[in-house]
């Protein structure tokens, strides 16, 4: 733990201070990187780009885990099978899924095209637009909420059946069940997450990466991830300070973010240990 | 079937908890409409992806794609397995190496996260404390912050251009989620069956792995599919510490196999990802009721 997370990520912050070109030692220049960055409009395309993503993201990542938990969070014959196949997708790796929608959205033969004009409507750029990548980026992290399910799974079979049996008694209807039982015991659940969830958002490598290097296409200034633009600095420009400055801005910013979300938490999450 | 109104599912679903038999209630009709959507939507590209594998090379350009490929063609997935003659050999060694840093990787965190998450759970000694809140806010801090100065260290150990740096980490405590799950599962072990172990003699190692490791089972076997397809699919790790090919694991090699000079090879890209695929998918199948369990018994469900 020592060697490989503490050391490292003070390390971090004092490469953050310095000029490092890899080939030479490290220079002292305070916090000059910082100010750089401040100044670097390529900064600003990557935080939108990232922001924007996580938001959307997460929002599919929370709802439509919940939402398909729920659908299967009831004993049916043919419910196993369901839980196997929305938790299957996420077991392929990220970059092959989005190979695949750069295939299925292909500009000159994709799939997708072919269905629209079908019907009449012009072939669209997408993933090689600047306006429909991101959006396409985020639609294909539907396919990757697994874990989020399972663990929302998990969560509602806890909930004491007798809740329900006291609700329903008292003539509430599926509705009200869901608002005044299923949301205050999951809400814990929730909360982990939702903070997962925006950890990872924020991380966002894979995709991008393989429909830019991996394919043939250059990457859209609006899908100019973070993780994607340290990627570039530190290993393609070798600029290992100012890389190191931008790592630890997306820690800060992730950490000012999960305070937050914290610091709500204790309006909307509900402890049945504590009352 | 008598057209009755498609009543709200709301006001009939309270009958739902007690169906009577060979009776069509809405709700569950509704209930499955839904199931089946899901399982749809989810399958698409799984669909796409084995539909391209075993089409006819050249015929994903086809305009307009098929709905099942014509000609199928299985026989793609072993061709991919020994290579084209436009690629670097076949691919055995990425196979190898991504058993190698999947397998060892995984095994470190398994055991390592085992240990730390006994000590915290089971030790009493300063700083305990302290340190559970590092884990926990390492949890939070992005993998790029500690990327560069890894990458660095490992450099001036002139261990990158190998597998090494991406497995040595794994074997110093794992991950901060993998310790977090193990320490919240033994908390939730009644002390009692270490005390009566110690009495018989068991020192903390003895109850470890001969009384705790057996009962954690379930979270052992979620935690290493987890962390597993997580290694076996890793892509910015390889991109960094592998620069020959004879050393980079199926999730870089995938890329290098399938694109030719001009363009990606899609049939052989995607034949490499169903064979990626498989074996994730048949261990995940085989486990699957451990892995439920694991989440189940793991307390990130309740609490």
């Amino acid at each position: 733990m020592l060697v490989f997370y503490i050391g490292p990520t003070v390390a971090s912050l004092v490469y953050s201070l310095t000029e490092y070109p890899i080939i030479a030692a490290p220079t002292w220049t305070g916090l000059d990187n910082y100010r750089e960055i401040f100044r670097d409009h390529q900064f600003y395309t990557a935080l939108k780009a990232t922001s924007i993503y996580t938001v959307f993201s997460v929002l599919i990542y929370i709802g439509a885990a919940l939402g398909f938990a729920l659908l299967c969070n009831r004993r049916l014959p043919g419910v196993g099978v369901v839980r196997t196949i929305v938790f299957l997708p996420s077991l392929v790796p990220v970059f092959a899924l989005a190979m695949l929608w750069g295939w299925l959205f292909n500009a000159d033969f994709g799939l997708v095209n072919y269905v629209l004009g079908e019907v009449g409507i012009p072939s669209q750029q997408w993933f090689q637009s600047n306006e429909q990548a991101l959006p396409l980026m985020i639609t294909i992290s539907l396919w990757t909420i697994g874990s989020a399910f399972v663990v929302f799974l998990a969560g509602l079979q806890s909930i004491p059946q007798d809740l329900y049996e006291a609700i329903t008694v008292d003539g509430a209807g599926p509705l009200r069940r869901f608002w005044h039982v299923t949301l205050p015991m999951l809400s814990p659940v929730i909360l982990f997450n939702l903070v997962i969830g925006i950890i990872l958002s924020f991380q966002v490598f894979d995709i991008a990466w393989a429909l830019s290097s991996g394919g043939q296409r250059v990457v859209q200034e609006s899908t100019l991830f973070f993780v994607l633009y340290i990627w570039r600095k530190a290993f393609e420009e070798f600029e290992m300070g100012y890389a190191s400055a931008l790592a630890w801005l997306l820690f800060l910013l992730i950490i000012a973010v999960t305070a937050l979300i914290f610091r709500t938490a204790r309006w909307w999450v509900h402890y049945e240990g504590q009352r | 079937m008598t057209a009755r109104a498609p009543s709200l599912p709301g006001q009939l679903s309270q009958n739902a908890a007690r169906p009577s038999r060979f009776r069509v209630d809405p709700a569950t009709v509704l209930r499955y409409f839904g199931l089946l959507l899901a399982a749809v939507v989810m399958l698409l590209p799984l669909y796409y992806l084995i539909y391209i594998a075993i089409s006819a090379p050249g015929q994903e350009f086809d305009f307009p794609p098929g709905v099942v490929p014509d000609p199928v063609q299985p026989g793609n997935l072993w061709r991919a397995l020994e290579g084209e003659p436009t690629t670097p050999g076949n691919l055995a060694h990425y196979f190898r190496n991504s058993l190698w840093y999947a397998g060892l990787a995984t095994l470190g965190c398994l055991v390592t996260q085992s240990i730390v998450g006994y000590a915290f759970a089971r030790l009493r000694f300063p700083g305990r404390n302290l340190l559970f809140g590092l884990t926990i806010a390492m949890l939070m801090m992005p993998f790029v912050v500690t990327l560069i100065p890894r990458f660095l260290f490992f450099k001036e150990l002139h261990l990158t251009d190998s597998l090494w740096p991406l497995i040595i980490p794994w074997w110093f405590g794992g991950s901060p989620y993998g310790i977090f799950l193990m320490r919240q599962f033994f908390m939730s072990i009644p002390r009692e069956l270490d005390e009566a172990a110690r009495i018989d003699g068991m020192g903390h190692w003895g109850i470890l792995w001969r009384i705790l490791i057996p009962q954690a089972a379930p979270v052992l076997v979620a935690l290493g599919i987890l962390e597993g397809t997580y290694f076996w699919n890793d892509l910015l790790g390889p991109l960094i510490y592998t620069q020959s090919d004879s050393i980079k694991p199926l999730s870089l090699g995938v890329f290098f196999h399938g694109r030719n000079a001009f363009s990606i090879n899609y049939w052989l890209f995607f034949s490499i990802i169903v064979l990626m695929v498989l074996p994730i998918a048949l261990m995940f199948l085989a486990l699957q009721r451990y892995f439920r369990r694991g989440f189940l018994y793991s307390g990130i469900g309740g609490r």
